[in-house]
């Protein structure tokens, strides 16, 4: 691993006080010299203090400190910014940092830390590599009308000038220093994974999808249910529209 | 065309309306770039309360019969742009706490691991509700 990529995860939490141990141990088994930073984005559960406990079990058995390949770090953010507000928060730690790639890996459970291999396999490509639900095959899909959902995003990024890409809205994702820098000052509040790809592509970042499983989750509770989700795609579809206008979203 | 009891009324209602700004920006409750706004509409409130027929004559002058309409014409805009404009300023708060709120978990995550800071207090000023 000597020369291969200094990988820091980046796992936004919300109340996922039911998954996060299980997120950890799974990361902490697939790669022990993966740098992890949980953003915990204002639970009410005792999210952090799991991560806590979990970082200073680790501490207390000879491992990693936080900045430390195989640490763990916590951004225990003080009030609810939004999945946007998170994984910005992430992203700048990163920055801050030496590592060369970062992945976001839900701390929900939906993204098995073995598919960033995949991820990885092709970061040499391109500055962001999307993990796709529906390029490959047996993985969990989500629900009929989400899949509708994201065809329609998929369709009215690709109508717009974004890229090609079959999964839009999947969180699992792998930036290059490039690619989070760029992104970094204009990370989306809410909803920010199909407005981040236009963003990618008026920066000139090279996108590549690769097939990837993903698992329902493990714990919690989706942001994404009902009206919310009627929401989410009107506000998506206008901000979309918004960019490709020549706006700027975010701040 | 009102009478004096009319003018009276009037005169009153806006002299209490532009007691009632000075009196929030005295105690601070309106901080004086917002104040700089609403100045100026208070002051227009008083001129047209002080002269009833001004408002007919420039009613008169864009071609509007009915001269109060001009006024609910004029505060539907005002109000208007006012709302977009404290939108904006919305989020450009939100923008700023959510920065804020980042540096902050950074921070704390760097004093923690540098022993500075025992681990698991509770984050200050826990949102209320």
């Amino acid at each position: 691993m000597s020369a291969g990529p200094r990988l820091v995860v980046v796992v936004p939490a919300r109340d996922e006080a039911a998954a996060i141990e299980g997120v950890l141990e799974a990361l902490r088994r697939w790669r022990p010299e993966a740098r992890v930073c949980v953003v915990n984005d204002g639970s009410t559960d005792d999210t952090a203090a799991r991560v806590r406990r979990w970082a200073a079990r680790r501490r207390a058995g000879g491992e990693a400190g936080p900045r430390e390949p195989g640490g763990v770090a916590l951004l225990d953010l003080p009030v609810n910014l939004g999945i946007g507000g998170a994984v910005q928060a992430g992203l700048r730690w990163f920055l801050a940092g030496d590592g060369t790639h970062v992945v976001q890996v839900d701390g929900d459970g939906q993204h098995p830390p073995a598919e960033v291999d995949r991820l990885l396999a092709r970061a040499d490509e391109a500055d962001i590599v999307v993990g796709s639900r529906f390029l490959g095959d047996g993985s969990w899909r989500s629900t009929p009308g989400r899949r509708l959902g994201i065809r329609l995003l998929a369709a009215w990024l690709r109508l717009l000038g974004g890229p090609r890409v079959t999964d839009p809205t999947s969180g699992l994702r792998l930036f290059n220093r490039r690619a989070a820098a760029a992104l970094l000052p204009a990370y989306p509040d809410d909803f920010p994974e199909p407005v981040t790809l236009m963003l990618a592509a008026r920066a000139g970042l090279r996108v590549v999808e690769v097939p990837v499983r993903m698992a329902p989750r493990q714990g919690g509770r989706s942001s994404l249910e009902g009206v919310v989700a009627g929401y989410y795609m009107a506000k998506v579809m206008l901000a979309l529209l918004l960019l490709r206008l020549g706006g700027r979203i975010g701040g | 065309m009102a009478g004096p009891r009319g003018w009276i009324f009037v005169a009153s209602c806006t002299a209490l309306l532009l007691l009632w700004l000075v009196h929030r920006i005295q105690t601070g409750r309106l901080r004086s770039e917002y104040a700089i706004l609403w100045a100026p509409v208070g002051l227009a409130l008083g001129v047209f309360g002080a002269w009833p027929p001004l408002i007919d004559r420039l009613a008169a002058a864009v071609g509007i019969a009915y001269a109060p309409s001009l006024l609910i014409v004029l505060g539907g805009a005002f109000t208007f742009v006012y709302l977009v404009h404290l939108s904006e300023r919305a989020g450009e708060q939100r923008a700023r706490t959510r920065r804020l709120a980042q540096e902050l978990a950074i921070l704390r995550a760097r004093l923690e691991a540098a022993g500075l800071l025992d681990e698991g207090p509770e984050p200050p000023g826990e949102e209320p509700g």
